[in-house]
């Protein structure tokens, strides 16, 4: 774990101070830096799969219908080789995806970050969460798996994708307990 | 329980008159096409009347009152609906009349909330006098003689004619001209193209660019026009529970925003402005301002130094003159230019294309029209850097700071008090800078800054958690001891021990000082 150094703020980012401590300094009731469950991967998984699947069969109908069709040369099929790539490619881009993607509850805010090409950091004051969502799908369900979605007064904050479902009730219980502010 | 005024069957009914008649035309032309065979016109009269009623009943069935911690509203008699908004999360309370209101000398009151987008209180429409009434109930200010005070003293800012003229002049209506380019463009586009068939082809561009000029200049007098008589008679007075603006030479609007509220100051100058040392000051909070758009006004074409002041009347502990600025980092400039060359190059390759497909009259229009746009990005990337040494971004224990634009140049400030989330985005390649693109957002605004060193971004979260705690501290020692009250200008919390707010470190820089230009 030394990607996220910079993105949390218990671990503290490289930045020394001129007194030779850490910044932030914080310690106190930090919760440590979490991860989506593993098994979160087979749910991408399927969604990537049906995603380009779809475009896949397109593809692949409309350049058969041409070849067989309208007689076009046989080699027009291997159009459809192209979204098959880009969803072999995203499948092996998934565990990254999964890799980089944490969540920490502080004391005063939640922090999510995850992106690998560019970098996201998302921090929401607790104090300010209006709701959270609880959102599976069938195969979530099976691996007992939920997205946590994040709502403050002005806007949906962020998703964070396929928690234990345990986990994620404790979390809402953490988030929603505490004052809230106007 | 209260009920509306009167008055609101006529102010309803006229523009549902307008709303009937259309909806009853097409049974009339239908009619008239088959000369009048059938019951087509009572058809007709039917539906007309049928939104009269309407208006009959909403004045019958709606009923209001501000009960000790809510407002209460009701209306409806088949469909019946019972709303109540909690008195603390009224963010802004506006009275607005039109021409026919203001004849008949009442007001629609309109009681915003977060949520906004007609899920607030709107009563349409209430006698004057007793819309200012209820507006001062809902501040929790029935205190009358302080109400006289603010009168008495006059008003903070007001707008005087000559100021009001060359404000609507000096202003930025950009997005007006953006909507009467596209109202007229294809009348107008047409109108040239038919002019132009017989002409030899210099001509015919020097017609065409002519024409954009005259709809530009044209479509900035509109705006102008519309400047002038919308914020008419501008005003502001301060109490202590509420800015009351107040403006309109033919809507009369007045809006009372609470001061705790607010979460954006945008302070806005514009390049004729910028010579004669004039600015504008608006304000948001969550709510929003109906028609007038997301900010309020709460100075508009004043001396610069004025509009600093002002800036610290909305936020106590703002000194926009004394802050100090730090420039973005250069990636985002590198990045500006990268974007400026494919833009171009696009262009290019589109006149290219213009050259070896088309001839005449078009192709110069088509010649024209790559010109114009070429010119706008050469002089959006132009103008970004000239405005490099002067835009940037500052952060201050109680506020983020950020400072954009050469022609409409605007220094946005958030109290990081109101701060909601924080959105940081480094793309890979940025790491090495250590510089993320901040996004700051508050319940309806946000701020975002194009290039920023994660030290000012560290900085800026700490004094966020140092807020948050700060509250809390507060909260846990009001609900022991009660409200805290600082005494002699110490503030009890601040002295706790162990809390710290001092920040360790200071910003990074980038080759020197920001406004000696080096």
């Amino acid at each position: 774990m030394c990607w996220h150094d910079f993105d949390h703020a218990n671990t503290g980012s490289a930045m020394l101070l001129r007194n030779g401590s850490r910044y932030p300094p914080y310690t106190k009731d930090m919760n440590e830096i979490e991860q989506p469950d593993a098994n979160v991967l087979y749910i991408w998984r399927v969604e990537v799969l049906t995603s380009w699947g779809i475009v896949f069969l397109i593809v692949l109908g409309a350049t058969a219908s041409l070849v067989f069709g309208a007689g076009a040369p046989f080699w027009v099929i291997g159009f459809s080789a192209i979204p098959l790539g880009f969803a072999v490619s995203s499948l092996f881009l998934l565990k990254l995806r999964w890799e980089r993607w944490t969540f920490q509850l502080t004391p005063h805010t939640l922090e999510m970050s995850h992106g690998w090409f560019i970098r996201h950091r998302r921090v929401v004051s607790r104090n300010r969460i209006q709701h959270v969502d609880f959102n599976s799908g069938p195969i979530g369900r099976k691996f007992d798996l939920v997205h946590v979605i994040v709502h403050t007064a002005g806007s949906t904050v962020g998703t964070i994708p396929g928690v234990k479902s345990e986990r994620a009730e404790r979390l809402r219980t953490e988030l929603m307990s505490g004052p809230k502010a106007l | 329980m209260r009920r509306l005024h009167p008055a609101t069957i006529i102010v309803a009914l006229l523009p549902r008159l307008r709303e009937a008649i259309q909806a009853a035309l097409p049974v009339l032309i239908g009619s008239f096409a088959y000369g009048h065979g059938g019951n087509q016109d009572w058809i007709a009269v039917f539906i007309g009347s049928f939104t009269g009623i309407f208006a009959i009943g909403t004045y019958l069935t709606t009923r209001f009152d501000i009960l000790p911690d809510h407002v209460s509203y009701k209306t409806g008699w088949i469909f019946r609906k019972d709303r109540r908004i909690p008195l603390e999360q009224i963010q802004n309370v506006n009275i607005r009349q039109n021409l026919l209101e203001r004849v008949f000398r009442v007001a629609t009151v309109h009681v915003e909330t977060a949520l906004g987008h007609g899920r607030d209180l709107k009563l349409s429409v209430l006698g004057f006098a007793e819309a200012e009434r209820l507006r001062e109930e809902l501040l929790g200010a029935v205190r009358h003689e302080s109400e006289i005070v603010a009168k008495a003293e006059g008003p903070i800012v007001s707008l005087n004619n000559h100021d009001l003229l060359f404000g609507a002049l000096t202003e930025n209506h950009l997005q007006q001209m953006i909507v009467g380019m596209f109202t007229i463009i294809g009348p107008g586009v047409g109108l040239v193209v038919s002019f132009s068939r017989n002409m030899p082809p210099t001509g015919a561009a020097l017609l065409f660019a002519g024409s954009i000029m005259l709809l530009f200049l044209g479509s900035w007098l509109w705006g102008a026009g519309s400047y002038y008589l919308k914020f008419g008679g501008f005003e502001v007075h301060r109490s202590e529970s509420a800015f009351r603006i107040s403006y309109g030479l033919v809507n009369r609007v007045q809006m009372a925003v609470r001061p705790g509220r607010i979460e954006l100051l945008r302070l806005t100058i514009t390049l004729p402005q910028r010579l004669m040392q004039r600015a504008s000051v608006h304000v948001g909070t969550a709510g929003s301002f109906g028609e007038a758009g997301v900010l309020a006004p709460v100075a508009l074409f004043v001396d610069l130094h004025r509009a600093y002041n002002c800036a610290t009347d909305v936020f106590p502990g703002l000194d926009i003159a004394d802050l100090t600025w730090h420039p973005f980092h250069p990636v985002l400039y590198r990045a500006a230019a990268i974007r400026a060359l494919i833009t171009t190059s696009v262009l290019a390759i589109l006149a290219a294309i213009l050259v070896s497909s088309t001839w005449g009259a078009i192709s110069s229009l088509g010649w024209v029209a790559i010109g114009f746009l070429g010119l706008i990005v050469l002089i959006r990337f132009t103008t970004l850097f000239l405005a490099r040494p002067e835009n940037g971004f500052a952060v201050t224990e109680d506020f983020l700071v950020v400072r954009q634009g050469y022609y409409h140049q605007s220094i946005s400030v958030m109290p990081i008090e109101r701060m909601e989330n924080v959105a940081i985005s480094q793309p890979f390649w940025w790491k090495k800078y250590q510089a993320s693109k901040l996004s700051v957002q508050g319940m309806k605004h946000r701020i975002h800054a194009g290039s920023i060193p994660d030290s000012a971004i560290e900085i800026l979260m700490h004094h966020w958690r140092t807020k948050i705690e700060l509250r809390e501290i507060r909260l846990g020692i009001a609900e022991v001891f009660g409200e805290v009250v600082s005494k002699d200008g110490e503030d009890p919390v601040l002295e706790q021990p162990g809390f710290d707010a001092e920040v360790p470190f200071e910003v990074q820089t980038y080759g020197g000082d920001l406004w000696s230009g080096t």
